[in-house]
């Protein structure tokens, strides 16, 4: 019912690749957000706020106000309410202002608030997972959402894990192939371990996804719910899971990937899927 | 009643009003100082800067209104003010394309849970300006009879009972003197107490360049605030970029509410080509005003408005309901509102005056005429008394008949005191024609008796 919402909320902003000075602080960001600079504000402000270890409380509220207002980024009221609500937790001169906002908008999302305005950007409750793709790309996973950079594009998508799935990291496998043209295919393994039940698990089996990045767009070409299984209740220790998929060019010169066990053992090309 | 403690802290501020628009340019860069400050923690400079900034009434810096709206609600660097808060997250949210004004607007809206008097001191508020220098104030006007008068209402308390309402309108800008409470002992023996409130403030004109002092009084009558109605509307009129400093300025040198010689209460203009005194209505004079409107709300009610009659039918000649203009025109009307007797006379030329004066019919003079309109159907609007010309129902026009022997005594009163004289006509013997020759007489003598000299419709 609130696929809507996400989907909507899924939308493209634009994040200035170039480096910040060292020393520019978070009072250089709020003058160039007040005097109407906002691709520098920000350019200053983003870093201070995404902070993992210590983020800025004061940048996440004015970099919040420019997600909001589309200012310097492409506007997305869901990544505002998620810096409103963080940078509310902590004591600082703007911290009542971003509470009301954020629960003013949470108010709204009702039971979606939890992904679309999040209380804390993790990723398996550490920091957000970003992989660097080369060239001016990167992609980040966070627990709600896959975060696409390409240049001074950005892609924000609402991600929701099923809770009680144990998620590994995340394996970046990039490919050179020469069909249907000579390029470097990315390639990013999403494996989680599911228990059959989740109260009271007997097995757990490992569901295998392929996310592609092309470009400034990402696909998910294969989905695989049992390519191995665990019998017990307790979760799967961790172990070498990519021996369960392979990926590689096969002799025309094609991505393929091969699940060697499981279910329904199987090798298939990997179409390429992107618009010419 | 957290919204009248509200009030009162706001008496603190009498921030000195700010005579010029600050430039835009040095204003933004101002405001980013203030917020800087801000940031930094430092909540007195931070009010310092914004306050002037956020304040004027003619201020559009929404992001200045946005931080200092934070401080008053936080109550840091100035003391905490909610009322002040949720008028500038008002303003500021008021243009939501301006920088913070679309984060204002839920701020703003979070205030509304805390009630509808203290939205509506709010929203006056951030109306008016919140540099507006009014005080609000409490008057006792009698054991359990007292009137406690904000900014967006006065709330009467007579008899155990509370009663609130709008108080004064003020215009965006305004700036308020004190309040004044007059009792006066009115009456032949000046032993009936009247009670009077009166609001006086400086209104800007639009291009604020000029300053108008209005006026606005109001009579306390137990658990009523009337409102009387004085003109002009502007007392006087300065050329300034601001108003006369306010102790510079007395009031009382241009209006006043007092005692006439006869013992009634009056109001005064005493300046300028409209200076103008009023005697101002009573109690008694207004109950009567509202009981004949009362009475004609519920004759009407009563009227069968489908119901059709014969235009040609003789006249029924009993008039249950008056209605007076001008100098002046008397008009009857039967119970079903399908007839109507005119009596028009020239109060001047015939001399009328506080004395009866009769008249013989007979003698067809221009300054005296009587008609009877039969109509055949119920009439909501006759078009006597106005220049506002409404079609009635039925569709056939009306039969008339005109007054051509029989006598006719006029007597006027004095005039009331917001109101003309009350014309009383009694018809004797009248006979009236129609077009066709045809004739009725009035079996006995037909009173009809209203206040004229007001035009409606």
């Amino acid at each position: 019912m609130r696929l809507g919402i996400y989907a909507a909320l899924a939308s493209a902003w634009t994040l200035l690749a170039t480096p910040v000075a060292a020393q520019s602080t978070t009072e250089d960001g709020i003058r160039a957000l007040l005097r109407a600079d906002y691709k520098a504000a920000v350019r200053i402000l983003k870093p201070l706020a995404d902070d993992f270890e210590r983020p800025d409380p004061v940048a996440q509220f004015f970099l919040a106000v420019l997600y909001e207002a589309g200012e310097g980024v492409q506007r997305d009221e869901g990544h505002a309410c998620g810096l409103f609500l963080r940078s509310s937790s902590r004591e600082h001169p703007f911290a009542e202002q971003s509470a009301t906002l954020a629960s003013y908008f949470r108010d709204q999302y009702g039971e979606g608030a939890s992904l679309i305005c999040p209380a804390n950007e993790t990723f398996r409750g550490g920091p957000p997972q970003t992989i660097s793709l080369g060239a001016g790309r990167q992609i980040t996973f966070t627990d709600t959402s896959v975060v696409l950079v390409s240049g001074d594009q950005e892609t924000r998508t609402l991600w929701k894990w099923p809770p009680e799935a144990l998620i590994l990291p995340i394996q970046y496998t990039p490919v050179d192939v020469t069909k249907p043209h000579p390029t470097k295919r990315h390639f990013l393994q999403l494996f989680q371990w599911l228990p059959d039940e989740s109260t009271s698990p007997s097995s757990w089996a490992l569901t295998w996804g392929l996310l592609e990045v092309q470009g400034d767009q990402w696909f998910m070409p294969a989905w695989v719910k049992d390519v191995a299984s665990v019998n017990g209740p307790a979760k799967p220790e961790a172990q070498d899971v990519t021996k369960f998929v392979r990926i590689r060019v096969n002799a025309n010169g094609e991505a393929e990937f091969t699940i060697p066990v499981g279910s329904s053992p199987r090798t298939e090309v990997i179409p390429w899927q992107a618009k010419q | 009643m957290a919204g009248k403690a509200v009030m009162r802290t706001r008496l603190v501020h009498t921030a000195a009003f700010i005579s010029a628009v600050v430039a835009g340019v040095s204003s933004q860069s101002r405001t980013a100082d203030g917020v800087a400050a801000l940031a930094r923690g430092d909540y007195q400079q931070a009010t310092e800067i914004l306050r002037p900034i956020a304040e004027d009434w003619r201020s559009q810096d929404t992001v200045a209104q946005f931080f200092l709206a934070g401080l008053y609600a936080s109550g840091r660097g100035v003391a905490a003010d909610p009322v002040r808060a949720c008028a500038l997250y008002a303003r500021a949210g008021s243009q939501s394309e301006r920088p913070f004004g679309r984060q204002a607007m839920p701020l703003f809206a979070a205030f509304m849970s805390r009630g509808q008097e203290f939205n509506e001191e709010c929203q006056t508020l951030a109306n008016v300006g919140v540099n507006n220098g009014f005080e609000p104030a409490t008057f006792q006007l009698g054991p359990g009879h007292s009137v406690e008068w904000t900014l967006a209402a006065a709330t009467l308390t007579y008899d155990g009972q509370t009663r609130r309402q709008p108080a004064v309108h003020a215009e965006p800008g305004a700036r308020f003197f004190p309040l004044k409470y007059t009792e006066l002992a009115t009456g032949a023996n000046r032993s009936a107490a009247r009670h009077f409130v009166e609001v006086f403030l400086w209104a800007p004109t639009a291009t604020a360049d000029a300053w108008n002092l209005r006026w606005h009084l109001f009579e306390i009558v137990r658990d009523q605030i009337i409102r009387i109605d004085t003109t002009p509307d502007s007392l006087v009129t300065v050329n300034s970029q601001a108003p006369p400093p306010r102790d510079e300025f007395d009031v009382r040198d241009y209006a006043v509410v007092r005692v006439n010689d006869d013992g009634n209460a009056e109001w005064a203009v005493l300046k300028g080509s409209h200076a103008s005194t009023e005697r101002i209505e009573t109690d008694a004079e207004r109950r009567e005003a509202r009981e004949t409107s009362a009475a004609r709300d519920a004759a009407l009610k009563g009227v069968d408005w489908s119901k059709r009659s014969d235009v040609h039918r003789p006249p029924a000649l009993a008039y249950v309901d008056f209605e007076g203009c001008g100098y002046f025109q008397l008009l009857g009307f039967t119970a079903d509102r399908n007839e109507v007797i005119v009596v028009r006379a020239n109060v001047q030329d015939l001399g009328l005056s506080t004395e009866a004066a009769t008249f013989d019919l007979s003698r067809t003079s221009s300054n005296i005429s009587i008609e009877t309109h039969v109509y055949d159907a119920p009439q909501r609007h006759f078009n006597f008394c106005t220049d506002v010309i409404i079609r009635g129902e039925g569709s056939i026009e009306p039969e008339v008949w005109r007054a051509v022997a029989g006598t006719v005594s006029i007597e006027m009163s004095a005039p009331g005191a917001r109101s003309g004289p009350r014309a009383t006509v009694t018809l004797s013997n009248v006979v009236l024609r129609n077009s066709a020759g045809a004739t009725v007489r009035m079996s006995q003598p037909v009173k009809l008796s209203a206040i004229v000299g007001a035009v409606f419709g």
